[in-house]
This record gives structure tokens, C-alpha cells and sequence, in this order.
């Protein structure tokens, strides 16, 4: 494979991140946040780079809980 | 699926260039085990530097590495955080005796043990750290202690200039004067320093 990470990088269709959202917030409930203000608080660091937010925030919590995030990601477009 | 610690990363490795999934892990914040006399614990993620060493105050140990912000013990490891004790002490990737991380798939891997010397196969553990997330997002880490030392000094010394040599700058000197921590200021630095002491 000699792809690279930023080669793979694309934002999801709009349709794709709304059924990902909307089945995550099913598992998660008020675990999984997607206010704008939690969003760029979740991106913002100190380093100069600006603010890219991630399209939801979820808050982890004790395997096996934790482990059900993981099992997203390749029914997703995002990485 | 990005990993969030406290966020006191330098590099953006919080930043989210195509969107996607935060994972905040500042719930899992338990500590484990301690082990002080075999000089390792075992905790989750979200917990912090300063967190763990109060944890530890009262057992004669502590962990040693600090990157000056209080930062998440399983962000540390994902980007091999060292800081100004890493004379003494090394990186992240010297405190580290095993981890179990979740893959994307949601495969649990469990790499490393607790025991002190293997020469058993793949060093699977130092793979994820400075990893970033990228292999898999850490949900439990093993590390290392230290014994707090007896006496601590501190001292602070001029130069005429940054290139003069200083003492403790290489392990032959760090050996001598057990030197554990130097912060080294230049001109410029100091200047931006002292109106905020005083």
C-alpha cells in the first residue's frame, strides 16, 4: 500500500454522516454530542494549526461499551 | 475516529481535516493497579499525569515523565510524549510495558506483559507508541514507575552563551550528577519569562 494518510482523507457524503450519526447517537444516547461549541472545544488545542472540528464528539466509557465505536468505522467514509 | 485526551497536544493531532468521530476518553480515568513494588501500574486512558502521581504520593513511587502540561497518560504514550525529565527518565516509549488498544475493527489487541525483560517475538507495544491513533486507540496501558528520589535539588546557572557546554547535557555527566530534569533558556527566552514571574 503506498497511499498516504492526507490521500485518503475526504469528507463523507452528507448522506453517509447522517445515517453514521444517527446510528451512533441510537447506540450512544446523550454520550454522543454533535453541538458545535463541544465539536471545535474537541479540536482546539495549542498548537497554531486552526480549529478542524470532527463532525460528532462521543464520550468514551468502560469497555464493552467502548469497544461498539470501533465497529463503526468501515461502514463509514471517514478514516 | 480521532482519540482526545485533555488536548494539550502540540502538533493537531486533535484537528479533524475531513470531519469524523471524536472519541473523548476523559471518562476512562480509573487506575487500575498498582504494583510499587514491582514498580509498574496498570490504568485506563483518560488518566492524567498529575492524577496518577497523587494517586502514587504515599507509595514511595511516581511517575516520571512530564510534559509540562497535564496531560492524559494514554495521549502521552500515542504521541511518545518525554519533556524536561527525559535526562533522567527517556520518553514515553521507555515507561511502557504493555497496552491493550482497540483496533478499528473493534478487535481488542493486548501487546506486552508485565513482565520485566521478553525476547519473545514483535515488540508490538513500542509499535503503538507515537502511533497517534492510527493503529488503534489505547484502552488500557501498563507503565512504569519510579522510586521518588530521596533528595532533590534544584539549581540554576548563567552562560555567556547558549553553545557554552553545560553540565548534565550528555549521559556520561547525567551519570555523575544524576541530573533528572534541565530546562534550558535562552536570551530570548528568559526575556519573555521574567515579566510574567514577576
Amino acid at each position: 500500500m503506498a497511499t498516504t494518510i492526507s490521500g485518503n482523507l475526504r469528507r463523507p457524503e452528507p448522506q453517509a454522516l447522517a445515517g453514521a450519526i444517527e446510528a451512533l447517537a441510537a447506540r450512544f444516547g446523550n454520550r454522543l454530542i454533535t453541538s458545535q461549541a463541544v465539536r471545535e472545544q474537541h479540536a482546539h488545542t495549542t498548537t497554531w494549526l486552526p480549529t478542524q472540528p470532527p463532525d460528532a464528539v462521543v464520550m468514551a466509557q468502560e469497555p464493552p461499551i467502548s469497544r461498539t465505536w470501533c465497529g463503526f468505522a468501515p461502514n463509514t467514509a471517514s478514516p | 475516529m480521532i482519540a482526545f485526551g485533555t488536548g494539550t497536544s502540540l502538533e493537531g493531532q486533535v484537528n479533524a481535516p475531513a470531519g469524523g468521530v471524536c472519541v473523548d476518553l476523559h471518562d476512562m480515568n480509573k487506575v487500575l493497579e498498582v504494583h510499587a513494588d514491582d514498580l509498574d501500574c496498570v490504568i485506563q486512558p483518560g488518566v492524567t499525569r498529575k492524577a496518577l502521581n497523587e494517586h502514587l504520593r504515599d507509595q514511595g513511587v511516581f511517575f516520571p515523565i512530564d510534559p509540562g502540561a497535564d496531560a492524559s497518560l494514554g495521549g502521552m504514550a500515542s504521541t511518545r510524549a518525554s519533556g524536561t525529565n527525559a535526562v533522567r527518565y527517556g520518553h514515553h516509549a521507555r515507561q511502557r510495558a504493555g497496552a491493550q488498544s482497540r483496533a478499528c475493527d473493534g478487535a481488542i489487541i493486548t501487546t506486552g506483559t508485565r513482565a520485566k525483560k521478553s525476547s519473545a517475538g514483535y515488540d508490538l507495544t513500542h509499535l503503538f507508541v507515537g502511533a497517534e491513533g492510527t493503529l488503534g486507540i489505547i484502552s488500557e496501558l501498563t507503565i512504569k514507575l519510579r522510586g521518588i528520589p530521596e533528595t532533590i535539588a534544584a539549581a540554576a546557572c548563567s552562560f555567556e552563551t547558549v553553545r557554552r557546554r553545560l553540565p548534565g547535557d550528555n549521559s556520561r555527566d547525567s551519570d555523575r550528577y544524576s541530573v533528572a530534569r534541565i530546562e534550558l533558556l535562552n536570551a530570548e527566552q528568559v526575556r519573555a519569562c521574567n515579566p510574567i514571574r514577576n
